[in-house]
């Protein structure tokens, strides 16, 4: 700059000072800022200026006014000018606004990396300021980013997308990232003894290929793999250099392999597999051999064999050979004689019973489940700690537990015995508590329950309890830097103590505004319906997750984030900015899969064979999805399944917030449908719904449904007495009003050990709206679980079903009158509406939907006016934690009518004429058996084998259909078979 | 001739009777230096330093790094937690400002003759007496001199005078000396890698044609 032009600036500067000085103490006439749109309101504005009309204009004011607003973070830059006028000065605060981070975008790569790692990298987070040097940051990240995945020299171009009225910009990295790099040469150092080209066949680091950050990384793993399958456990690989040469676009990579000895670990004295070993060894997964870890592992071999009943079990170990090339280590073992805990004894609780403190040792008594029991030292040990953190925590501080082994427990070699002793002493009482600094958000004792109150039990567990609840209620208050403090003071009593609690408030901040964005086709008012926090309400972290996860719930977002804009600043009011991103609004899916069932029905199957046959089916699934229907959150979705014994098709719309309430819920639904679960007939069904689902809380549902569904059966397929076909196979249109009510009060839904759960359904169907047949339905069940011990469960269900028709329909030429033993189905019920039961979701006792009255001619269950169904399930784990085991009782039927069932458990008989039998089906079948249980992430796999007590005869027919219509056939008495297996997911209740 | 003709430009350009009063000059971290505190800082270093005060931008550009060094020195004490001001020692030297000499002239009449403060004063005093403490504490303290520093540096003073005093005479006099030094250099190195690392921001002045903010550091 030329000197002249210095020198006038200075003057400049000079004069302005000059003249700001005579403008000290005069009086203020008009405070102005510019520009009229500021980062603050004017509420705020007002407060941090020290500068007010009417008052004298100090220089200190001016300066103390700039930087209580430059603290707040909202301001980049600030100037203030004044001017004489009206006798006095107006004062206008020029200001720069700061900028901060919103929506943060990579685009023009091809994955990997994705646009969500390239997001990442850049490192900006929501929220926070915008800077130059932050910028630059990122695009240095990004390029690293896209060096380590091929990219050597990408162009990248900063956009920036501003939001004046939230101040906040989005960042676009617009990429040009050329063509990828590819592997080149590799240059390989240290002592692996591979030539390059089985290094490539390993690694997959062929020439040509793209050169990416997880082929390297994969790469450099199966090296890794491979040396360890040669027994070089210490192998170790690590890529020193990658060198890029832009003229062939190739990445030439300098690899070091230090391969270092073959390690060959044996063990002797007793027969443990390779997989054990190298479990309990950690030189293995460490990848190094040192005596720290080898002793480690004699320690975790001990602890297994004692486990094991090997109870005075020693392992040594010694390295018999160490060379560069060879390291052999043999763990010797003398395992001793194999024992068994036969006896676990709890003496001088008298504070807890011994049953709470038995419940939470590691040591167990040999049982039927573990032969041995399980005891180590290091077992014993943790339990003696267990049991002292237990008394501690409830002001026992000076406990302690000792232990006594017997060795020959009742004078029998093998035989172990444990004791635990426990001195309580004295316990430490709170006398009182004392809380200081709880001013602008007192917590009143007589709203909190501390667990540090008086007369309570003093510990520290304790005080971390009150410590967590009072600072979540400061934070919640939007006490955001609220701190803890906690002392303790004997008193004259030796058993009491004073507790005392400093709260340290620190600053309320309050919500300035929410700022959601991000968002092209929801509609506002479905995501602002979610938001739980309110401007000027406290800043609640909890308000704030919380509103992130119902926006989660909504299940149209793929991302939320939320955070603070602007979080270091001064200021006490914050924006809490809400970043979505929107899910992919259409979804495909397609599945695979198959079907082993005992199932057929129809003619395919003989009229001979109403048990039905094994069949096998593969299936095939196509789903559609479209999310966020009209920007409003509603679902619309297509699914169908296709195999041979079913063909579905489901469409649903779904509005999870009915009304804009989160507790309501509308279904839409059309379904046709050709499954063949019963095997009597083969039928179409088309049905269409609509629910209302009602949330009364998080135990309690209602649901409300109108259904209107047509049934047609095929009557070639009616596997039924001729008589009654024409009858059974008219179409059937009934439209059902129905309501449930659920109460789900499990501890967990797929597999629950506690709790309760109960359902109530109650449904109308009537000519008045559309249906043919007349009737009332009700279906209830309750189901209870006891959890015994920390191993047994007993479960139990009871289900009753009842199908009452009116009206004379059909009634008076009743074509099945005369053919049953006993009661006969209600001939108004079609059979589409009836009951049928059995199988391994119902009574175990009965193939699939076998269960209840039989047609009196060809065997084929035919479903029945009411059922009933009570199981108990003794339930306790086989094999570890994975493998459980259930005893199970199943006892019930589906009945002809209502007034039919019965407790009887013996089916009557009776001859007929034509030297054949009459059977009656209402009955109580009982069936025990026992099942497998193999526990996945969705539920567990079951296997059950059921014996039926008492499972019911009937007559079949021998011959064709068409024997059947001409009477030339012949009946034979058929039975149930009493051994049923059933494979299925999920508990059965 | 073509900067005068800007100079003028300027003149008027320049909002006809608004003034600048103060305004934010640079960024450290996140807080502000004020045009007001350049000023203020200029005029209490001349007048502690006895010197004629002298306003040309250069010495103005000199006052706000120093300034930028005070701040991110004072971060750091922050965040040590040293309580490195000691109280009796303040008092005893504010106590001496009244009977001190400015150049010949007495305490209030070098606060009128530097345009400064009784209160901006102390603050200067209050903050000069912090800074010693704290690199007395985190940096002389730790800091142990070779005996062969201290033979190099007698010689360097003294060297063949016959007159010099005995070196165990003066032999904790040229430990301190040189452990003040030291403990200097490494307050240097240590505000230099503060530099490095802080965000530290020249601001324009926003009655001026807007430019970028030009970054001093990285």
């Amino acid at each position: 700059m030329p000197r002249i032009l210095l020198i006038l600036l200075a003057a400049l500067s000079w004069w302005a000072a000059a003249e700001a000085a005579e403008l000290e103490g005069l009086p203020v006439v008009e405070v102005r800022f510019e520009p009229a749109q500021q980062p603050l309101d004017a509420k705020a504005l007002d407060r941090l200026t020290a500068i007010h009309t009417g008052q004298p204009l100090r220089s200190a004011d001016v300066a103390s006014s700039i930087t209580e607003l430059f603290d707040t973070g909202s301001y980049a830059n600030i100037s203030v000018e004044a001017e004489e006028r009206d006798g006095g000065v107006a004062v206008t605060f020029l200001t720069e606004p700061n900028w901060f981070v919103g929506a943060v975008e990579a685009l023009g790569v091809e994955a990997p990396p994705t646009p969500a790692q390239l997001a990442t990298a850049t490192r900006l987070r929501l929220g926070q300021l915008v800077t130059p040097e932050a910028v630059s940051e990122a695009q240095r990240q990004l390029r690293r980013l896209l060096a380590d995945n091929g990219f050597q020299s990408p162009g990248i171009e900063v956009r920036r997308r501003e939001r004046p009225e939230t101040r906040e910009v989005d960042l676009i990295f617009q990429i040009q990232t050329g063509d990828r790099a590819r592997f080149g040469d590799i240059l390989m150092t240290g002592d692996s003894q591979l030539t390059e080209k089985r290094l490539r066949d390993i690694a997959g680091w062929k020439p040509g290929r793209d050169a990416t950050d997880p082929r390297l990384e994969q790469g450099v793993a199966q090296l890794r793999e491979d040396f360890h399958k040669r027994g070089y456990w210490q192998a170790d690989v690590e890529i020193m250099g990658r060198d890029f040469n832009p003229d062939k676009d190739r990445v030439d990579l300098v690899v070091r392999i230090r391969r270092g000895p073959q390690v060959i670990v044996r063990v002797e004295g007793f027969d443990l597999s390779d997989k054990k070993m190298r479990r309990y060894v950690p030189i293995f997964e460490e990848g190094l051999v040192d005596v720290d870890l080898l002793a480690e592992g004699a320690a975790n071999l001990k602890n297994f064999l004692q486990s094991k009943g090997y109870f005075d079990v020693s392992v040594e170990f010694e390295r018999v050979r160490s060379t560069d090339e060879v390291v052999e280590i043999v763990y010797r073992i003398e395992p001793g004689r194999r024992r068994k805990l036969s006896h676990l004894e709890i003496r001088g609780a008298r504070y807890f019973p011994p049953d709470t403190i038995r419940e939470r040792l590691l040591l167990e008594e040999s049982s039927l489940q573990r032969r041995r029991g399980r005891f180590s030292q290091s077992l014993l040990d943790r339990d003696v700690e267990s049991i002292e953190r237990l008394y501690r925590t409830n002001g026992f501080r000076d406990v302690k537990v000792t232990t006594e082994i017997d060795n020959n427990y009742q004078g029998k070699e093998g035989r172990l015995a444990v004791a635990f002793d426990i001195v309580e002493g004295p316990s430490t009482v709170v006398d009182h508590l004392e809380v200081k600094g709880m001013e602008r958000f007192p917590l009143s004792p007589s709203d909190y329950r501390f667990a540090s109150a008086e007369g309570q039990p003093f510990s520290e567990t304790s005080v971390a309890t009150d410590r967590d609840l009072i600072l979540a209620e400061y934070y919640d208050a939007g006490f955001q830097d609220a701190s803890f403090d906690w002392s303790v003071r004997p008193t004259d009593d030796p058993g009491r103590v004073v507790v005392s609690y400093e709260v340290r408030e620190g600053e309320q901040l309050e919500v300035r505004d929410t700022v959601v964005s991000g968002f092209d086709h929801t509609r506002l008012p479905v995501i602002e319906r979610q938001l739980l926090l309110q401007p000027g309400a406290p800043l609640s972290q909890t308000a704030m997750f919380e509103s992130q996860r119902r926006l989660y719930d909504l299940g149209i977002f793929s991302k939320v984030d939320v955070a603070l804009q602007n979080p270091e600043g001064d200021e006490s009011a914050k924006n809490v900015l809400f970043q979505l991103e929107e899910s992919r609004r259409w979804a495909i899916g397609f599945g695979g899969g198959a079907e082993f069932a005992r199932l057929g029905g129809g003619r395919s199957i003989a009229v001979s064979q109403p048990i039905g046959q094994a069949a096998f089916s593969p299936r095939v699934t196509v789903e559609l999805t479209r999310l966020n229907l009209r920007g409003k959150g509603n679902t619309f979705g297509l699914r169908t399944r296709i195999s041979n014994l079913q063909q579905r098709a489901l469409l649903t719309y779904e509005n999870p917030r009915f009304t804009g309430s989160d507790n309501w819920k509308m279904i839409v639904s059309g379904l046709y449908d050709t499954s063949r679960n019963v095997r009597t007939f083969t039928g179409a069904r088309a049905e269409g719904a609509f629910q209302l689902e009602h949330r009364f809380s998080k135990f309690r549902t209602g649901l409300y449904r109108y259904t209107y569904r047509r049934t047609t059966i095929n009557q070639d397929t009616l596997q039924i007495t001729p008589l009654l076909v024409p009858l059974s196979s008219q179409p059937v249109r009934a439209a059902l009003f129905s309501g449930t009510y659920i109460e789900d009060r499990r501890d967990d839904p797929i597999d629950a050990t506690r709790g309760s759960f109960n359902t109530v359904d109650l449904g109308f169907a009537s000519g008045y709206w559309g249906s043919q047949p007349d009737f009332f339905r009700f279906l209830g069940q309750n189901s209870t679980y006891y959890h015994l011990s920390r191993k047994l469960t007993l479960a139990r269900t009871t289900q009753v079903g009842l199908l009452t028709p009116w009206g004379d329909k059909g009634l008076l030429d009743d074509p099945s009158a005369g053919l049953f033993y006993g009661s006969s189905p209600d001939p108004r019920l079609p059979l589409s509406e009836r009951f049928f039961s059995g199988g391994a979701n119902s009574h175990r006792g009965f193939p699939f939907n076998q269960a209840g009255p039989r047609d009196p001619t060809t065997g084929f269950p035919i479903g029945g006016g009411a059922q009933f169904l009570n199981s108990i399930e003794l339930r306790f784990p086989l094999f570890g934690e994975s493998i459980g085991g259930v005893l199970f009782h199943d006892a019930g039927n589906v009945y002809s009518k209502p007034g039919a069932i019965s407790f009887r458990s013996t089916q009557r008989r009776r001859p007929t004429e034509d030297g054949s039998e009459l059977f009656d089906y209402d009955y109580m079948v009982h069936a025990v058996g026992f099942g497998l249980r193999y526990r996945t992430p969705v539920g567990p796999v079951r296997i059950d084998l059921a014996y039926g007590i008492n499972t019911p005869r009937f007559v079949g027919y021998a011959g064709s259909y068409q024997d059947l219509i001409n009477g030339t056939g012949s009946v034979r008495t058929q039975k149930v078979s009493s051994f049923q297996f059933h494979f299925s997911l999920g508990q059965t209740f | 001739m073509r900067g005068l003709t800007l100079a003028v430009g300027l003149l008027a350009v320049w909002p006809a009777g608004a003034e600048i009063l103060d305004r934010t000059v640079a960024i450290v971290g996140s807080e502000a230096i004020l045009a007001s505190e350049v000023d203020t800082q200029l005029r209490l270093e001349a007048m502690f330093n006895e010197r004629n005060l002298d306003e040309t931008p250069e010495a103005r550009e000199q006052a706000l790094q120093r300034l930028i060094d005070q701040r991110l020195i004072e971060s750091q004490i922050a965040l040590s937690g040293i309580r490195s001001e000691n109280g009796a020692e303040l008092e005893r030297q504010t106590e001496q400002l009244n009977k001190a000499a400015f150049a010949g002239r007495s305490f209030p009449e070098a606060l009128k003759a530097y345009g400064v403060t009784e209160e901006q004063a102390r603050g200067f005093l209050r903050r000069q007496l912090r800074f010693a403490g704290y690199v007395s504490f985190r940096y002389r303290a730790g800091v142990e001199i070779a005996d062969d520093k201290i033979r190099a540096e007698y010689r360097r003073l003294y060297g063949n005078d016959p007159a010099a005093p005995p070196l165990e005479q003066v032999r904790e006099e040229i430990t301190d000396a040189l452990r003040q030094r030291q403990a200097e250099a490494d307050l240097e190195d240590r505000v230099r890698q503060l530099r490095a690392t802080t965000r530290i921001v020249r601001l324009p002045t926003l009655a001026e044609p807007k430019t970028e903010p030009v970054e001093v550091s990285p």
